[in-house]
């Protein structure tokens, strides 16, 4: 294949992939549904506001988790400082969903503290005659949701401080700044741009969570897509409100882009850095604050499912289980090998071409990332349907039986719907492994008659083999885990291990699907293990 | 001269450790009003870690350091760097990026805005930095970003201050100027300075005072002369220009003598006793070179570099670095000459 043909191929793919979110779009033109018009007149706004809320509470919770740790471990010195820098990670392999159910049964009525503190207290055992704070609401989700997200702004935070270096802070307290002072106009003002990124990402993240409030029974934008959907069955009145959810992106984005835009240029300081050597009860209260953090976000959570685990084992041994692993397997092994191909036909073609345009395939496809899944699920639908009705009728017409929903109604559906997620992860790994491949190469087999395809098949592909097989591990994971999407697109009585052990959350018995969590929270730890060791070479 | 009344920073033996290494052996150093003090020495030879102690960033093991007669540093006792009242400029200059050149030199300005912008002004002008205010720090060259850190260090008045290798990141041609300037600017302020480099041309050019150092401690200390004309270490004689080391003997009459030169026009120091075997470190500029067809060396190679030129001159079994005032007429290799001793004060160590 030449170049251009190379080109063809990778915007032809690039457009399948953002296919979904233009429908999204072309929707938002479409004309009001009954539904949506009666949703916006009654409950509509009530979610609204619970999103709203919702998001800003999981933004304060996280900063207030992160980035004091990210300051403790980037600049002071203190007991356990080595470990706490990648434990403070490990909650991100935990589901929300399963913390929250986790909590919720400590914290109950009949859970074991309240169960203590009637006992130690002689409290009256009837129901509401002594107050205990809930947490099955939008703050009790909040609190959840940034135990196991605030990690993502930890790192990011983390980095930028250890970028700043020690002389910056030095010079400030040499010009008469007390140590508080200079964290407040040196330290934090220089961090800005990378604490505002790190929100971004939690607050896209907290608007698509579809898990902690749907268990809560807290009722946000994505319940009501869900409703709509599944409930109702009105996929228009679904899309708007996922239109109303990408406007939401699309205004956390716009904070963050004009918060790049003031950003000037940063240089990086060297140097020691650890400049805070902690003594005392400063010390003690920096450990412990790490230590609550990751023992709230993940021993605990983990210890629980563990316990479940062993006290389920004995009478309930679930053979569906098998299946449901074997099904999850194979559709995420599929979607994963989808994207890592996709992965490497933009990057290759972008590396052959000549063109600045070459990059754009790759860019488009990664876009649906920021996408919350409750919206790309719905998306997905849009064009999918629109696709079966026209050939449905077309088929009817010719005078053949209706093929029926060969698309939406199969597991198609949800590996596209993979594909079009996790395009970005495989997308990320295998462009930074292309840029490590000398460019002098491609030269030296073109330079001895070498097409295109044995340029890829007998260099980049030997080259970045372990990049590949780590896009597809990492597309793997993603696809195991991944909830609101599954929930939406499986076919009936088809499981993922995702929504598997969701179904036990909901249904209140956890303690029966302890084993299947612990296996998402265990492929879960992978991408944290690699996030850490690459954050560690990097500083 | 220093004199105790006039003394404004001394270290009194202090001792440092950097992760479990001592850094800092004993030292000892007194700097006076108004003066500038150059710290110099090789790399890990504590110059930085000196500083450091000095502005309060690193805790003392033994010892003292005192301004103006107040402790500031001792094994017990720790002002906090920011009521120190030292400045400290770092080899990175270590300009807030997110802040204009303005905003830089107004930080530790404790007055109102106005006040403190009216103040930032001038000490920018004095800088030559006056333009420059309302922009950021990455548009600047490595000069122009010297010149703002100046600025900003001065704007607290500090009662000391103290610069980490602060010409080493400025380009070549610019540095000889810069330094004069900055140098002009501190002695309008009377603000006492100590600045660190391992390179001795800045050293010279900047310093009142230098004070050579080696693994923590002060070796030698004195005005640039005493240092390279006396030197009271071979790695300082060494330090301050490279030369010839030849083996010699002390003659009865306090000169020297060696093996291919004879007794040399060198007389020998008569506050120190020698033993007799020494030797004496010659730079390339005390020796001579007159072309002599049956002279006792030979030249065998040489380098051109503008203002003067090097020769390589073998005599007998040792080989001789002698510079001479370039002029276009050079001796070729392989020619004979004489190699001729300039009268000077000996530089003499003990053979090891």
């Amino acid at each position: 294949m030449n170049n251009k043909k190379w080109l063809i191929l990778a915007w032809a793919t690039s457009f399948c992939l953002i296919l979904p979110a233009l429908f999204l779009l072309a929707q938002s033109f479409a004309p009001d549904t009954e539904l949506f018009d009666h949703l916006w007149e009654t409950v509509l706004p009530d979610y609204i506001v619970n999103t709203l809320q919702l998001v800003s509470l999981v933004l304060i919770f996280s900063a207030l988790f992160a980035i004091p740790v990210a300051w403790l471990v980037a600049m002071c010195d203190f007991p356990g400082k080595r470990y706490f820098q990648w434990l403070l990670m490990l909650p991100l392999a935990m589901p929300a969903y399963v913390v929250a159910y986790v909590y919720t049964d400590l914290f109950d009525f009949a859970g074991p503290i309240q169960r203590v503190l009637r006992a130690l207290f002689q409290w009256d055992v009837a129901v509401g005659q002594h107050w205990f704070f809930e947490i099955r609401n939008v703050p009790g989700a909040a609190v959840m949701l940034a135990l196991v997200l605030y990690p993502y702004l930890y790192l990011i935070a983390r980095t930028a401080f250890l970028e700043q270096g020690a002389h910056l802070l030095q010079v400030s307290r040499s010009l008469g700044q007390s140590p508080w002072q200079s964290f407040k106009r040196v330290a934090v003002p220089l961090c800005r741009p990378a604490i505002v990124v790190g929100l971004v990402f939690i607050g896209a993240e907290a608007l698509g969570d579809f898990a902690t409030v749907h268990y809560f029974a807290v009722n946000t934008l994505t319940t009501a897509v869900y409703d709509s959907w599944l409930g109702h069955g009105s996929l228009s009145a679904a899309a708007k409100i996922s239109i109303l959810m990408l406007i939401g992106v699309m205004a956390i984005l716009a904070v963050e882009r004009w918060q790049r835009g003031r950003q000037r240029y940063y240089h990086k300081y060297t140097g020691q850095t650890a400049l805070f050597h902690l003594s005392g009860w400063q010390a003690k209260g920096a450990s412990a604050y790490c230590a609550l953090l990751v023992f709230a976000g993940f021993i605990l959570p983990a210890l629980i499912l563990l316990s479940y685990t062993l006290k389920s084992m004995s009478f309930n041994t679930d053979s569906q289980l098998g299946v449901v692993l074997l099904q999850t397997a194979w559709l995420a092994i599929l979607a994963a090998v989808i994207t890592t191909a996709l992965a490497i036909i933009f990057s290759f073609t972008n590396r052959i071409s000549r063109q600045a345009s070459a990059a754009l395939p790759s860019k488009l496809s990664s876009m649906s990332y920021m996408m919350p899944s409750t919206v790309l699920a719905i998306a997905v639908l849009i064009p999918m349907t629109l696709f079966e009705i026209t050939l449905n009728d077309l088929w009817v017409w010719l005078g053949f039986d209706a093929p029926g929903l060969f698309l939406s109604g199969t597991v198609f559906a949800l590996v596209f719907a993979f594909v079009v997620r996790f395009q970005a992860v495989a997308n990320g790994t295998i462009e930074s492994s292309f840029l490590a491949v000398s460019p002098s190469l491609d030269m030296a087999a073109k330079s001895m008659g070498k097409s295109n395809q044995q340029l890829l098949f007998s260099i980049h592909i030997p080259l970045i083999r372990k990049s590949i097989s780590t896009a597809v591990l990492l597309v793997f994971i993603e696809c195991m885990k991944e909830l609101p999407a599954a929930l939406l697109l499986r076919p009936f009585n088809f499981d993922t291990l995702a929504t598997y052990v969701y179904q036990y959350v909901s249904d209140e018995q956890l303690e029966q699907a302890a084993f299947a969590a612990i296996l998402i929270v265990l492929a879960g730890l992978y991408p944290v293990i690699r996030l850490t060791q690459t954050g560690e070479r990097t500083t | 001269m220093t004199t105790d009344s006039n003394i404004a920073l001394q270290l009194d033996h202090i001792s440092v450790s950097y992760q479990q290494k001592p850094v800092l052996d004993m030292l000892s150093l007194r700097i006076a009003d108004n003066e500038i003090m150059c710290l110099l020495g090789q790399s890990g030879s504590g110059k930085t870690t000196a500083l450091k102690a000095i502005a309060g960033l690193l805790p003392l093991l033994h010892g003292e350091i005192r301004l103006n007669g107040e402790v500031l540093s001792s094994a017990k006792h720790c002002v906090m760097p920011e009521q120190r009242g030292i400045s400290i400029i770092f080899q990175d200059f270590a300009l807030f990026p997110h802040m204009t050149v303005l905003e830089n030199v107004c930080f530790g300005i404790k007055a109102s805005a106005q006040v403190a912008n009216e103040k930032a002004k001038a000490l920018l002008a004095l800088v030559k930095m006056s333009d420059y205010g309302p922009v950021y720090p990455s548009e600047l060259s490595g000069g122009q970003q010297q010149r703002v850190a100046i600025a900003r260090a001065l704007a607290t008045d500090p009662k000391v201050l103290l610069l980490d290798e602060p010409f080493s990141n400025v380009d070549h041609h610019l540095k000889e100027q810069l330094m004069l300037d900055i140098r002009k600017v501190l002695k309008q302020h009377h603000t006492p300075a100590i600045f660190v480099t391992h390179s001795k041309e800045e050293a010279f050019t900047f310093a009142d005072k230098l004070a050579f150092m080696e693994s923590g401690k002060v070796i030698q200390e004195g005005i640039a002369e005493s240092l390279y004309f006396q030197p009271s270490s071979a790695s300082l004689a060494e330090s301050m220009g490279e030369g010839n080391w030849l083996k010699v003997e002390v003659t009865e009459d306090g000169l020297t003598k060696c093996p291919y030169l004879g007794t040399l026009p060198t007389s020998v120091p008569n506050d120190q006793q020698y033993s007799s075997t020494l030797r004496q470190f010659i730079r390339p500029n005390q020796l001579v070179l007159e072309a002599n067809p049956t002279g006792n060396a030979e030249v065998i190679e040489q380098t051109f570099n503008g203002e003067s030129r090097y020769y390589f001159v073998r005599l007998g079994k040792i080989e001789l670095r002698v510079s001479t005032v370039s002029n276009n007429v050079s001796l070729p290799n392989g020619s004979l000459v004489d190699v001729t001793v300039l009268s000077h004060r000996a530089i003499l160590f003990e053979r090891t």
